[in-house]
């Protein structure tokens, strides 16, 4: 008997796994190709040598197989489902652990402290900007929690030490901060924070939006600081669609999607912005709904009713974005960021003459570089505490 | 490369699979396991590939000499010296100098060497071809590659078991593999999965928080709960590992011989390491304690064999002082239960596994622990010596998040599992290895304890 169903199962195993080998690979011969043979560098470190290189390889095709493995969001979702069948609270996936935070919104625990040389780089860069006479602020996005005792028990999460470490990095070397933590002290947490994803809200956006405003204004920069009112926009709400990257990954059948809130200028606009991806560039201008947001393909929901793009409404993550507003000021913003930054930037961007927003994990020029050619009269930051953890930023010329 | 990743299921091993089998012949099949290997490790270690390599090298040359007939101990000794350096280089320059620095009050450099994964394994295997050969165990290999298989076996490379020479050599040229060989392998290596990423992976995320946290704020329920949870998890984690070993090897028709044989049944700590790492027991046995003398010298000489051989067990694990204690302690139950008497009594009484027990969960807190500050910090919160709660939220949360994981550990340590029918522990294998699979294509982090050895 034992010798039949050993055939059985490894022969079902040897079919499965064989079967995922090649549904895997096989669509995707072409994004392995490229991550070995292209998109390798962004590993390299400086100095890199041929082990270094082949190290690279290597990690850009783990990346890519992680990210292309057939059915993956199928397999997490299981897997979720698996852990909450259990009893579990608190989801380990890994290479992480989520918790539900005491309102029911999703939570990706840090597991400990550590920051990257990004920070000193960051140092470094306001050093620079200094020396031409430029203003830089950071603006430092927290992730979730914005409020004491929210954690579920016996959960250790390193967050705010980690914040708290960062930003005394930055403060010591000189660098203007702005926490939000501070700033959205005030809010609801279901205001800042999304029950299905770690980005800050719309209205937390804004809220930086404004907050990098003021300092732009007390730094001799000129600002139309009406358009980063709360009053200057109207909230709609599209209900029950919003799936994020943390939902996603326990999948529909364990957390419904969330509500979005949208918020849309009641002031009239028109705004140029010319969004570039690699070799491609897209162009558009008009009032700020049409030409900077994207709300009707963010919202459209996909066949099981929601949408995992709601947080692309105000433009997409891009390499580089440049935004010219019809205001009087004449300032010139420089902007690096991430996701965080997106929505914030682009609300920014109605504020002040001109505005370049770059994201220097996929920009091949150097922040150093967009200060020297850009020469803006002041540079924002805007970045998440994932962005300190990290290396490969190009802040400054090696 | 770890096998319980995306890229070795998914495309190493499919791939490995089906070459070795499309090839005709002994030598081919067994060139293309040797580059497999050597694949195998540098993906994961490019700079290290070398340094294996060239110890493969030193070690195919020293027993081309041994074999040649001039100075052969000689030769035996400088391949054991060599061998040995390249692991004192690696794994233990750094521990020496900061002792050296501290006891000396001297400020000698101290490097930051990277250690390359699995070292202790391959330089333990290298040191057995080449003593092999000397005393006639095992023929010498002329032929590099041969050697090459040997030490390099993925299998086996990362984390054991330490495969002796004698036991592999005939089956480089003499094996046969087989359809139901190959099965058997495979369900072999679907249990190893199953242990390693179920059990293994979920109890680390209640050790890594339990010791993340100050042994003082955790109740003793949470501490116990803890160094439990870490004795199984390192269990898990490496019996894991062995059984994936044994049946990937299985699948290319070698038989590696058993590395754990269910250790908590033990009735005393002598029994617990006679079926826990039994490669690493037993080469200790053969290749220090044997030649030290054994067991056939008077008293104050056995008791010095036995405290060299653990406390070298100790240092093997790790390269700090909590290794070496742990290993030392070790030794100190050993002796006692083998001078006493007490080994015989305990291995006749229930007793025996609550002692056995005890003693080996409290002593394997030292290598979990960073420092001997925080194992003695968690000793007083085992045994409530620091006025700590007995059970707490905390514990609470062990047992609601981990409580399942510890359960089937308990169980899975214990014969259990085997008196299941077989059709019914087929289908359990099937799930586990189903659940096992969306953990391994969800995550990437799940690094093998022995890994650091």
């Amino acid at each position: 008997m034992k010798k039949w169903t050993t055939r059985i199962l490894a022969a079902v195993f040897c079919v499965f796994v064989l079967f995922l080998s090649v549904m895997t690979f096989v669509p995707n011969i072409r994004e392995f190709g490229y991550a070995v043979l292209k998109r390798y560098t962004m590993y390299l470190p400086s100095g890199a040598d041929l082990f270094d290189n082949v190290s690279a390889r290597i990690a850009s095709f783990e990346d890519s197989l992680g990210n292309v493995f057939y059915r993956k969001e199928s397999f997490q979702q299981m897997n979720a489902s698996m852990q909450y069948a259990i009893g579990k609270d608190m989801l380990f996936f890994g290479d992480s652990t989520m918790v539900k935070l005491r309102d029911g919104q999703l939570y990706e625990l840090r597991s400990d402290e550590n920051l990257s040389e990004t920070v000193h780089d960051l140092v470094a860069l306001n050093a620079y900007c200094e020396g031409k006479g430029i203003p830089m602020l950071f603006v430092y996005a927290h992730t979730s929690l914005y409020e004491d005792d929210i954690l579920p028990v016996g959960a250790v999460d390193y967050n705010d030490a980690a914040a708290d470490k960062a930003l005394a990095i930055l403060r010591e070397g000189g660098v203007d901060v702005l926490d939000s933590r501070e700033f959205l002290r005030d809010y609801e947490l279901d205001e800042i924070i999304y029950a299905t994803d770690f980005h800050w809200t719309v209205q937390a956006a804004l809220a930086a939006a404004r907050g990098a405003g003021e300092w732009l204004t007390a730094n001799g920069v000129a600002v139309e600081m009406s358009r980063l009112a709360d009053e200057a926009y109207r909230e709609e709400i599209v209900e029950n669609v919003f799936l994020g990257r943390l939902g996603q990954r326990i999948g529909p059948k364990n957390i419904a999607p969330e509500d979005f809130g949208l918020l849309i200028p009641e002031y009239e606009s028109y705004i140029k912005v010319t969004h570039t991806e690699g070799k491609e560039t897209e162009s558009l201008e008009g009032a700020f709904y049409d030409s900077v947001m994207r709300a009707d393909a963010a919202m459209e929901r996909n066949a099981e009713g929601y949408s995992i793009n709601c947080y692309g409404a105000y433009g997409p993550h891009a390499w580089e974005s440049r935004y010219q507003a019809d205001v009087e000021s004449d300032g010139r913003v420089l902007v690096l960021k991430d996701s965080y930054g997106t929505p914030a930037a682009a609300f920014l961007a109605t504020s002040v003459g001109e505005l370049l927003a770059t994201d220097q994990r996929k920009s091949q020029t150097s922040a150093q570089e967009y200060v020297d050619e850009y020469k803006p009269d002041a540079v924002v930051v805007f970045y998440c505490q994932d962005m300190l953890r990290e290396q490969n930023y190009a802040f400054m010329d090696e | 490369m770890i096998f319980s990743s995306a890229p070795f299921l998914f495309a190493f091993l499919p791939c490995a699979v089906i070459v070795y089998y499309l090839l005709r012949g002994r030598t081919a099949r067994n060139v293309f396991l040797t580059l497999a290997s050597l694949f195998f490790y540098a993906w994961g270690e490019p700079w290290f590939a070398l340094v294996m390599l060239v110890s493969i090298l030193a070690n195919w040359f020293v027993a081309l000499r041994i074999d040649a007939g001039k100075h052969r101990k000689g030769w035996m000794c400088a391949g054991v010296v060599f061998d040995l350096g390249l692991l004192g280089v690696f794994k233990y320059l750094t521990f020496i100098l900061r002792n050296v620095n501290g006891g000396f009050g001297l400020s000698l450099p101290v490097p930051q060497i990277a250690l390359p994964i699995g070292i202790s394994f391959f330089t333990f295997q290298a040191i057995s071809y080449i003593v092999d050969v000397y005393r006639g165990d095992g023929r010498v290999q002329k032929n590099f590659m041969n050697v090459c298989l040997y030490i390099s076996f993925f299998p086996q490379l990362i984390a054991g078991p330490i495969v002796r020479y004698q036991t592999f050599d005939n089956q480089i040229g003499n094996r046969r593999e087989s359809l139901d060989d190959f099965f058997a392998g495979v369900r072999r290596f679907m249990l190893g999965l199953s242990k390693k990423v179920l059990l293994a992976n979920n109890l680390a995320a209640l050790v890594d928080t339990a010791f993340a946290m100050e042994a003082s704020a955790l109740s003793t329920a949470a501490t116990w709960m803890a160094a439990a949870a870490y004795l199984l998890q390192v269990y898990y984690d490496f019996s894991g590992y062995s059984d994936m070993a044994i049946g990937l090897a299985k699948m290319f028709g070698f038989d590696l011989l058993e590395n754990f044989n269910l250790p908590f049944i033990s009735r005393s700590v002598t029994e617990f390491w006679r079926r826990w790492h039994i490669s690493l027991a037993t080469w200790f046995r053969d290749y220090l304690y044997i030649p030290l003398g054994g067991s056939r010298v008077k008293l104050p000489r056995l008791v010095f064999n036995m405290f060299m051989v653990w406390t070298l067990t100790g240092l093997w694990h790790g390269a700090e002082w909590t290794y070496a204690l742990w290993g030392f302690l070790f030794f100190v139950f050993l002796a006692f239960e083998r001078f006493s008497g007490a080994g015989k009594w305990l291995g006749k009484h229930w007793i025996g596994h609550i002692y056995m027990c005890v003693v080996v969960t409290t002593i394997t807190v030292l290598i979990r622990s960073v420092d001997m500050a925080q194992a003695m910090e968690m000793f007083r919160s085992m045994f409530a010596l620091d006025g700590s709660l007995l059970f707490d939220d905390t514990a609470r949360m062990f047992i609601r998040e981990y409580g399942v994981f510890l359960a089937a550990s308990f169980v899975c340590a214990l014969p259990v599992p085997k008196r299941i029918p077989e059709p019914v522990r087929a289908i359990g294998l099937a799930a586990c290895t189903f659940a096992a699979l969306t953990y391994v294509v969800m995550g990437s982090y799940n690094p093998f304890i022995y890994f650091n050895f």
